[in-house]
């Protein structure tokens, strides 16, 4: 199968480089897969899990937001964070998506609706990661 | 004499607790060094991936057309200039004010300063600043970048200034750093290079608009770091010749006693010996 290079920094790492052939991440828009020579694209990304195959193994990891930008077969993902399901703290994620789902359900002029959304998806993504692992 | 014996003692206390202040002074800088330093390191690759994406972005047409790409027309260049807080520092502070001085010579400017140095500076001098930032701190989070930035961004695109430029001070080694202007805004198509085309993800100006900002928070955000870095590498130097100096001082200080001391003793036996002899006679 063709490949494409992958990298994905975030501000405090450089998470992952190496030659892929598929990899799924959450736009805005939906769910889209990038497979070798995609067309140059540029996507803004949701706190989601992302699904990189290598060599036909699947691995999965947790990216906080960020966009991608696809050219002449590189694929760079600018993270805001990214985490492997093994590092992920389960019950903080937990208390995270409950403090999110609080936030959200309260009505209050001072909350910033949006944050607490994205909190919430992140927190979400999280679990679903390791929820992966744990399948395994 | 006895007199010079005490007021030598009483400099050489103090020279010895002045060199206790910087010696303390030194290992605080260093720890604090260590600490940003690496915080600065683990940055360093995402902000050069950042600018290699920054640079093909810029060849697509949807790009140029954005407002971070706007040639505003006016006259008034916009100046982010990274200092410290506090002084003793060897000339970090005074290599920064310099080069930006001689970068801002005959333009009109206005100046958005970050550290308590540049503020007293450049303000005492009458400059137009747009905001003053203080006590950034040593531990400097992303959302401080993104509050600073926010002015610059947002005076730009009100078509205030025609340029944004950026002068802290690189972190190379504990042994090189140099002060760097770089210009933020407006982006600008690298030249002799073909267009190339995206698609974008929602709309080209959504996706855009999200990743400039971000470019320029974090180009700041890591011109912060790497500034403090290069601070606490200056301030490491200047206590440790401070430490060094003071050391001479007292060496010195201290045979002047020593020879100060013996010669009174000589002086009092010569004198006892002398009495001596008087009485025998």
């Amino acid at each position: 199968m063709a490949k494409f290079s992958l990298e994905i920094v975030t501000p405090d790492r450089r998470f992952f480089k190496g030659e892929v052939d598929s990899l799924i991440v959450s736009s805005l828009v939906g769910k889209m897969q990038f497979l070798a020579n995609h067309t140059p694209y540029v996507a803004a990304l949701l706190p989601d899990v992302i699904k990189i195959t290598q060599n036909g193994f699947n691995k999965y990891a947790v990216i906080a937001g960020g966009f991608i930008e696809f050219i002449d077969n590189k694929a760079i993902i600018m993270a805001d964070a990214a985490e492997w399901p093994e590092e992920i703290d389960r019950e903080r994620a937990e208390e995270e998506l409950d403090r999110a789902r609080k936030k959200l359900q309260a009505k209050d002029e001072n909350i910033d609706y949006l944050k607490a959304k994205l909190k919430l998806m992140k927190a979400t993504a999280r679990l679903k990661a390791s929820d992966i692992m744990n399948k395994k | 004499m006895a007199g010079g014996l005490i007021d030598l003692k009483r400099r050489i206390k103090s020279v010895q607790n002045t060199q206790k202040i910087t010696k303390a002074m030194g290992l605080v800088a260093t720890s604090k060094f260590k600490k940003v330093r690496a915080r600065a390191e683990k940055n360093e690759p995402y902000i050069n991936k950042f600018n290699e994406v920054i640079k093909t972005l810029a060849l697509s047409q949807d790009a140029e057309s954005s407002i971070y790409f706007n040639k505003n027309k006016v006259d008034t260049d916009l100046y982010i200039i990274i200092t410290s807080d506090s002084g003793l520092c060897g000339s970090y502070n005074a290599n920064v004010i310099k080069r930006a001085l001689e970068d801002m010579e005959g333009k009109k400017v206005k100046l958005l300063t970050v550290g308590e140095k540049a503020r007293s500076f450049f303000v005492r001098r009458g400059y137009d600043t747009i905001a003053e930032y203080v006590e950034v701190g040593d531990y400097p989070v992303y959302w401080d970048a993104v509050d600073i930035m926010k002015h610059a961004i947002d005076s730009y695109k009100n078509g205030e200034v025609r340029s944004v430029k950026l002068i802290y001070t690189k972190f190379y080694s504990p042994v090189k750093q140099e002060v760097e202007v770089l210009k933020l805004l407006p982006l600008e198509k690298p030249k002799d290079k073909v267009n190339r085309e995206f698609e974008f993800e929602p709309r080209a100006s959504r996706v855009l608009d999200y990743i400039f900002p971000k470019y320029l928070n974090n180009m700041l955000y890591y011109a912060i770091l790497t500034s403090i870095a290069s601070e606490y590498a200056m301030r490491m130097n200047a206590m440790d010749s401070a430490t060094k100096n003071a050391q001479e001082l007292l060496n010195k200080l201290q045979t002047m006693y020593n020879r100060l001391r013996q010669s009174s003793i000589t002086q009092e036996i010569t004198e006892i010996v002398s009495g001596a002899e008087a009485l025998k006679e």
